[in-house]
């Protein structure tokens, strides 16, 4: 080969390294897949669900997951940051978003799927905070209503009424878990009242008839491991189930022989639900993962591995007659801090004349 | 600069001592690094289980302090009998006396109570700290206990039994100081007669009674504590503490998977590493410790970090002490090269010198012919040679020397030939044409020679003219040059002879030389000679007429003797 030739093909080379470069350099600018920003807890939209929405669509998912409200209130109200295209979040927390306009109403049509839910949570009007004006703004992803667990070889029968809680007979055995706001609610309804609208009036009675039932408790607990240890040391006859079923779970796993019963009263629940937000550029994007979010498989894969109920299909621990009473999803509730404030007296042990 | 030999083995030794030194010292550095940390690490869950036996005994000291008030409780009258109000009250006021005296020792106690077994649990003595000082809370605000683990599970021990809550966060209101700070409390039950009436319970504050140990830590030391299920109760960032208490739980083995071995009952302890709270990396070191005075299984995870970077400083202390001595190793190195490189190539260099003078000829120094090595044997081989060639030289000169004297020199008398003649002739008339001071040359022919060589001889023949050159030598002056041309044909070149009469006398002296007879084997032997003298420039103008002028002239003489004139 002679040198020339040599010389014409270094040329080539370096031509084609440049053409190369160029073509690196400027491809992605067309070529970048759309990214749908997605603020959820964990445990609803693990890696391999999110992988199949990426194939479908052809696009890239960013999971950012939260630990608490304050923390989910935090990030997506923060501007700085690139805005969340979709939210999961309690109907509370959504009923405040809704009011801050920091929603856009859903695409209804884009979301098919919103039509195989259980007739519950298509009636959406009942569920407060997550319609405004005939406007859909979220949709029900999974909940987890706060039943009674009792021991079936004391309770021969599952209890009626949540009235079982301040039965004397169980003295000493029953279990309530440490929350201002639950516990107030968990009173309202033992005196038939709203759960979420104390009457002002009606303070003192509510306060009293919490005394009440601390005085027939063994103890609160916080944590659901605790609860456990409690129930199976002492003996404990019922308890109310601030964690549902994964907490029903959790003693049914460790052996124990217990029912669960959503009363007559009814059960507060806490609804997380997809939402899309105001600042999303890609909102057609996000009403198909809400859509997906709502198929069959990734509901039936949430049951399976978190333990929580889908909107699909009615949990194992909810058949059989054990639902005796509405399920009432969480609202705002009137004045969080009294109730904070009184519920740290009970607490604390101060006796009923003091209310 | 030349790429000697001894630059090149200087070198490659240097090279050779500086890469043995690098490996060394990484390798003893990698090792005492190794070591370090592993000795850190150790030390780290040493003190970690330390710092749980010392806990363990800090929960060991409330627990006497609050049996020793049970005790004190139970003595006094009203707890199993109805008493009178006024001596109950009196009691009372005894045993909060008492109760404040205890906490005024322990700046860490928040509060003691006396709760009955009775009504809901109520308080009957409560004395705390608040921000006023001592307080002793009465009447209403005493308030029902008996849903809290201090007093349903010390109950339910039984007489004499001591218990230890759950770390927590205060969540008992009241004036007393620290509501939601962490606490944790511990009773003892209150007995009469095998009966159990009620408990006294000591409420610690964590902090205060965490100070008291970590106090004794080095301060790069940050402390951890998780309930059995994971839950920090006490971390480095305050955040990560008493997650659950806000809905959220913050659990060690979600960030410290290693920590889950503990908390599952596979292991008692561990240690890693992981990056702090700063991003920096530390090594952490968890044990379990029993939480309470009875065998339920309760426990807590105690842990400590430490910075890498303190191990890290010890570590590059090692290494820098290393650096020193590889410094230094390879500076041994560099000199022993030097050294080696000097030994091997000065007496190389000795000998390279000495070959070098030796073929100039010049006198070289000593070789290194004592020493017992292969450059000994190269030295003396060398020097062998040297002999060798020195010999042979000599006597290639000696017999070169000897060839140019017969080339130049008459081989029986040693006088000059005739060739070395005609060379001294040429060069003397020339230094005479310069001077312009003549010069003479004598023709010496002896008489009668031929008779002689036939009648007695050769042998006598050849002694006649050995003799013969004697006597001319010891007639003519000492610069006069003597030579045999043929036979017995002699001639004298007399340089600077400043007049004729000067020549005739150097030719007078030499006939009457010739009148003492010869010496020949002792024995006198009279010879006489004809001579023949020309002068230059007088005679002849070159060498050719000057020697035929002095030839005639001879030939003149000889012919005169024969004829009888003298």
């Amino acid at each position: 080969m002679s040198l020339n030739a040599i010389r014409m093909r270094r040329v080539w080379l370096l031509l084609a390294l440049v053409a190369m470069g160029w073509a690196l350099l400027v491809s992605p600018v067309h070529a970048a897949p759309a990214t749908l920003r997605v603020l959820t807890w964990s445990g609803y939209a693990d890696p391999d669900l999110v992988a199949v929405f990426e194939k479908r669509h052809g696009v890239r998912v960013e999971i950012t997951t939260v630990g608490s409200d304050d923390t989910l209130r935090a990030k997506f109200a923060d501007t700085k940051a690139p805005a969340y295209d979709v939210v999961a979040a309690n109907t509370v927390e959504i009923a405040r978003f809704v009011e801050l306009q920091q929603l856009a109403p859903l695409p209804m049509a884009d979301i098919p799927n919103a039509a195989r839910q259980l007739p519950r949570f298509r009636k959406l009007d009942a569920i407060a905070g997550i319609t405004r004006q005939g406007r859909v703004y979220a949709l029900p992803y999974t909940y987890s209503e706060m039943g009674l667990i009792y021991d079936r070889q004391q309770l021969l029968e599952p209890p009626e009424s949540m009235a079982v809680l301040w039965d004397p007979r169980w003295q000493g055995r029953v279990l309530a878990f440490d929350g201002s706001s639950h516990a107030f609610s968990l009173a309202a309804l033992h005196l038939e009242q709203s759960p979420f609208r104390i009457d002002p009036a009606q303070w003192g009675a509510v306060a009293r008839d919490l005394v009440a039932l601390r005085r027939n408790l063994l103890s609160l607990y916080n944590l659901p491991e605790e609860s456990l240890d409690l129930f199976r040391r002492h003996g404990v006859a019922v308890m109310h189930a601030n964690y549902g079923q994964q907490q029903l779970k959790l003693f049914q796993d460790a052996g124990l022989d217990v029912g669960y019963v959503v009363p007559r009263e009814g059960a507060l629940a806490w609804l997380d639900c997809w939402a899309i937000s105001s600042r999303s550029q890609q909102q057609p994007l996000a009403a198909q993962w809400i859509n997906y979010m709502l198929e069959p498989q990734v509901g039936r894969e949430l049951t399976r591995r978190q333990g929580l109920a889908n909107t699909l299909e009615e949990p194992q621990g909810l058949a059989g007659g054990v639902v005796k009473g509405p399920i009432l999803w969480l609202e705002p509730v009137e004045e969080t801090e009294r109730r904070e404030r009184l519920w740290q007296r009970i607490v604390s042990g101060d006796r009923p004349e003091r209310f | 600069m030349r790429w000697t030999i001894g630059i090149r083995l200087g070198f490659l030794l240097a090279c050779f001592s500086i890469v043995a030194a690098l490996l060394v010292g990484y390798f003893t550095f990698a090792a005492g690094r190794d070591m370090l940390n592993g000795r850190a690490r150790s030390t780290l869950l040493a003190t970690t289980q330390i710092l749980t036996q010392h806990m363990q005994s800090g929960f060991g000291s409330v627990a006497r302090d609050t049996s020793m008030l049970a005790s004190l409780v139970a003595q006094t009258q009203d707890v199993g009998t109805q008493g009178d109000a006024q001596a109950r009250a009196l009691d009372r006021d005894r045993l909060a006396s008492a109760f404040k005296a205890m906490l005024v020792a322990r700046p860490a106690y928040l509060q003691i109570r006396w709760i009955s077994a009775q009504d809901h649990g109520l308080e009957l003595v409560r004395v705390e700290r608040s921000g006023m000082g001592l307080v002793r809370v009465e009447g209403d605000a005493l308030q029902e206990k008996a849903h809290f683990p201090f007093v349903f599970e010390t109950l339910k021990l039984g007489a004499s039994a001591i218990y230890m809550s759950e770390f927590g966060l205060n969540r008992e209101g009241g004036s007393d100081q620290g509501v939601q700070q962490p606490v944790f409390n511990i009773a003892a039950s209150i007995a009469q007669g095998g009966r159990v009436l009620g408990v006294v319970v000591i409420r610690v504050a964590a902090d205060g009674f965490f100070a008291n140990f970590s106090a004794g830590l080095p301060t790069p030391y940050a402390f951890y504590l998780t309930n059995r299920w994971g839950d920090f109760l006490a971390h480095a960032d305050r955040q990560q503490t008493y997650g659950f208490d806000r809905g959220q739980r913050i659990l060690v083995q979600d960030s410290m998977p290693e920590v889950g071995q503990i908390l599952q009952g596979r292991s008692r302890q561990v240690v890693m590493e992981y990056p702090g709270i700063d991003g920096n990396p530390q090594v952490l070191a968890f044990a379990r410790m029993p939480l309470g005075f009875q065998e339920d299984g309760r426990f807590l995870v105690v842990g400590l970090s430490q910075p890498m970077a303190v191990i890290q400083s010890e570590v590059g202390g090692l290494g820098q002490s290393i650096l020193k001595v590889l410094l230094a190793l390879c500076l041994a190195g560099l000199l022993l090269a030097a050294w080696v490189s000097r030994v091997v190539t000065g007496p190389l260099q000795a000998m390279a010198r000495a070959t070098q003078a030796f073929s100039q000829g010049r006198v070289h120094g000593e070789l290194p012919v004592q020493r017992h090595d292969e450059l000994g044997d190269l030295a003396r081989s060398f020097s062998e040679m040297e002999q060798q060639i020195t010999l042979q030289m000599a006597e290639l000169n000696a017999s070169r020397d000897a060839m140019e004297h017969l080339a130049y020199h008459d081989a029986l008398t040693g006088l000059p030939n005739r060739r070395m003649f005609e060379q001294r002739l040429a060069q003397t008339l020339e230094m005479s044409r310069r001077s312009g001071r003549p010069c003479a040359l004598l023709f010496v022919d002896l008489d009668d020679f031929k008779p002689i060589n036939d009648n007695l001889g050769h042998a006598v023949g050849d002694a006649v003219l050995k003799a013969t050159a004697r006597v001319i030598l010891g007639a003519v002056r000492q610069v006069d040059t003597v030579a045999r041309l043929a036979g017995d044909e002699f001639t004298v070149l007399c340089e600077n002879v400043d007049s004729e009469d000067a020549a005739e006398q150097i030719a007078d002296k030499l006939q009457q030389a010739f009148g003492q007879p010869l010496d020949i084997h002792g024995k006198p032997y009279a010879v006489r000679a004809s001579i023949g003298l020309s002068l230059f420039p007088r005679d002849a103008q070159d060498a050719h007429a000057l020697l035929a002028s002095a030839d005639a002239a001879m030939y003149r003489v000889k012919m005169n003797r024969r004829n009888g004139t003298s």
